[in-house]
């Protein structure tokens, strides 16, 4: 098999693991600020939710992460009445993906908003801000500024998690790959996880590259 | 007696000239002081001079020896920290070392004395600043006045014949400034030689019995205290001196 | 959901445990001793090398884990081949899994640790590093008592985030034949299909193994930080 065509089974994969990642990052950071939010409140209750939840979000292979997800959603779907056997794969690996790394996400914005400097808020309280827009127009988007070198980290760690799925059968670059080897012998398999190996390296260079250019633009420090 | 000449300084970086050609006489117990605006190189100059940049060309002789400052051994250089110290303008004390062992580094490991004699020269030192009691402090222990304090205790330990002051006082909260002055205007008052880089006018007057104008790399213009501060004749210094004293 | 099944399966689990931190513990010791001097080539910038090995970081730290591992299942008994082919010991050698384990994982590991190891040098203020040289002492001294000691306490929370993942990863080499906690627990579920059971039961093995290691390397930063700052 010519490489090419090598190439093109593999990237065949790539649009579904493009919107696995995604749609994962994106949930992903909801239930992260979610935790953040959580974790800053007052009380020790909801501290000490949010340090569990980190705990074993940072202690948990993602592998075990997908496989759990695949088996143990459906059950407690199943105890809420919902009837999830039909649902299709990706939304498993999709969820797993966002749950598994919540904790992540949530310690990342954490640290982002503690941060900043607090006189930003006395100052934005003393020109007659109200506590949400005092939030919105001045403290988010500066979290989101400090944030964005270790968002890029992660975005990236994502996309290696996705190789990952393909323990649910779900088919991404990776079970292409591996379906082409097992139909071949020899050097041929090397041949294969190295060009699949390229690509993503590729892909992540392509990301690093963008996330580069929305950093420097955005960089006010 | 003259105990430093820097001939010829130049430094470039990146294609852009920040020493144009520095000239300058130091004779023993010499205070000078350097003056000027940001930027314009007077930080650089003190680092070209112990070497802690590297010179692009020009020589340096102290001590009656003469050092090529192009491509200068490792050897000569260690031989001129022996004689020429520095004081930072962050303290830059070491942050794994307290007040004590700050001093007695350089002297075991720059100078090669022996453990107990480098420790007795310590306890003198910090004696002479009043800091005997903070010994095994650690520098974030200690304020910024203190850390200076230590900072110039450990370049006087070495003994050297020149040593060089690079904005000591900046980084200090206002009311700790006068100590530090004070220290630095006894060592003066003591015949160290000196080289400081200052944007405290009265204090550049004060200590020093010469003052250089720096600017965009070069020596504008030298002269007594007098001459270049009460009487400036260049335009450049007039506005900058103006400029300064607004602030005030 | 089978209670008697998780609880009779968790010490079967826990005797493979060992293969887990024999495999991360060494994957990661010897990644680190390539680190060092991967570090300083790049931190000296060596024209060639200095390059090539950004390029391997880059490779590293940029391709999944997975396909890191089934490269060097396939590749490292190829290679090893053809530099040596009519030695004995390669003609008709089956390399033992643990040692791809090994390989891949001391690889990945190297290209992480050299990052880590350069955040954290950088993290030491440079003047530091003037004053030392300042007083007289040599670069190599100055490196030795002032710079290092600083080093070593902004090395080992990133340290530990990379051990932690090694140890995560390795739940991947059952695919290579090792048969560490994931495999065990495939094992053990696949006789009645109690996967979940397993599952949860591995799950565990891990939480506790990266709580452990996590407090332990925290203690030992800790340590240090009042050894060497005060």
């Amino acid at each position: 098999m010519s490489l090419s065509e090598i190439i093109k089974n593999l990237l065949s994969g790539l649009p579904n693991t493009l919107f696995i990642l995604i749609t994962s990052f994106i949930i992903s950071s909801v239930i992260g600020l979610l935790v953040m939010w959580v974790s800053l409140q007052n009380d020790k209750f909801s501290r000490v939710i949010s340090k569990i939840y980190t705990g074993l979000s940072r202690g948990t292979p993602p592998l075990l992460v997908l496989l759990l997800a695949y088996y143990e959603f459906p059950r407690l779907l199943s105890f809420v009445g919902i009837d999830a056997n039909d649902w299709s794969k990706n939304f498993f690996a999709i969820f797993g993906l966002a749950i598994g790394f919540g904790g992540y996400m949530g310690e990342l914005f954490r640290s982002a908003y503690n941060d900043i400097d607090s006189a930003q808020f006395d100052a934005a309280y003393s020109v007659g801000m109200n506590k949400k827009d005092v939030l919105k127009v001045i403290i988010i988007p500066q979290m989101f500024t400090l944030a964005l070198p270790n968002i890029q980290t992660i975005f990236l760690s994502f996309l290696k998690a996705t190789s990952l799925v393909y323990v649910i059968g779900i088919a991404d670059m990776y079970r292409d790959a591996t379906t082409l080897a097992n139909a071949s012998q020899g050097v041929f398999q090397l041949k294969i996880f190295i060009v699949l190996g390229i690509i993503y390296w590729i892909i992540t260079l392509i990301f690093e590259f963008l996330f580069g250019l929305y950093i420097k633009k955005h960089n006010y420090s | 007696m003259t105990l430093l000449k820097i001939n010829h300084l130049k430094k470039s970086f990146n294609k852009k000239t920040i020493l144009k050609d520095v000239n300058l006489e130091v004779d023993q117990g010499d205070v000078i002081t350097i003056i000027g605006p940001s930027g314009s190189g007077k930080t650089t100059f003190l680092k070209n001079i112990n070497l802690l940049e590297h010179p692009d060309s020009g020589s340096l002789s102290i001590e009656n020896k003469k050092i090529e400052l192009e491509n200068v051994s490792t050897q000569d250089e260690l031989w001129l920290r022996r004689h020429i110290a520095m004081v930072f303008q962050n303290y830059a004390l070491f942050k794994n070392k307290n007040a004590f062992e700050n001093i007695t580094t350089g002297l075991i490991y720059g100078k090669h004395l022996d453990k107990k004699t480098a420790q007795k020269i310590a306890e003198e030192e910090l004696k002479q600043v009043n800091m005997l009691d903070k010994k095994d402090f650690y520098p974030s222990q200690l304020s910024g006045g203190q850390q200076q304090r230590i900072g110039i205790a450990r370049a006087t330990a070495l003994k050297p014949s020149v040593i060089l002051f690079d904005e000591p006082t900046s980084a200090l909260d206002p009311e700790l400034v006068g100590t530090v002055v004070d220290d630095i205007d006894q060592l003066a008052r003591n015949g160290q030689t000196m080289i400081v880089v200052t944007h405290l006018i009265s204090f550049a007057k004060r200590i020093a019995n010469k003052v250089i104008f720096f600017e965009n790399g070069e020596i504008l213009a030298a002269g007594t205290p007098e001459e270049i501060i009460d009487h400036p004749k260049n335009d450049r210094i007039k506005t900058f001196l103006a400029a300064v004293s607004r602030d005030k | 959901m089978n209670w008697n099944f998780m609880f009779q399966s968790m010490p079967k689990l826990l005797s493979v445990l060992p293969v887990t931190i024999f495999l991360s513990f060494i994957g990661i010791i010897f990644g680190l001793i390539l680190a060092v001097p991967i570090s300083i080539i790049r931190e000296k910038r060596i024209p060639i090398l200095s390059q090539l090995f950004d390029i391997y970081i880059s490779l590293f730290r940029g391709i999944p884990i997975i396909v890191q591992i089934y490269i060097v299942y396939y590749g490292l008994p190829r290679l090893l081949f053809l530099l040596n082919q009519n030695h004995p010991v390669t003609k008709g050698f089956t390399m033992p899994s643990m040692i791809i384990g090994i390989v891949a994982f001391a690889l990945n590991s190297s290209a992480n640790v050299s990052e880590a190891i350069k955040s954290a040098y950088h993290g030491v203020d440079k003047s530091q590093y003037d004053a030392a040289l300042s007083v007289g002492l040599t670069k190599a001294s100055a490196f030795q008592k002032i710079i290092i000691p600083q080093l070593i306490p902004n090395f080992i929370p990133n340290f530990t985030n990379i051990l932690l993942d090694l140890i995560k990863d390795t739940a991947l080499v059952y695919n290579i034949g090792i048969v560490e906690i994931m495999g065990q627990a495939n094992i053990l579920a696949s006789f009645s299909f109690n996967y979940l059971e397993a599952y949860l039961d591995a799950l565990i093995i891990y939480l506790v193994v990266c709580f452990v290691f996590a407090n332990l390397l925290s203690l030992l930063e800790n340590k240090i930080k009042k050894h060497v700052f005060a």
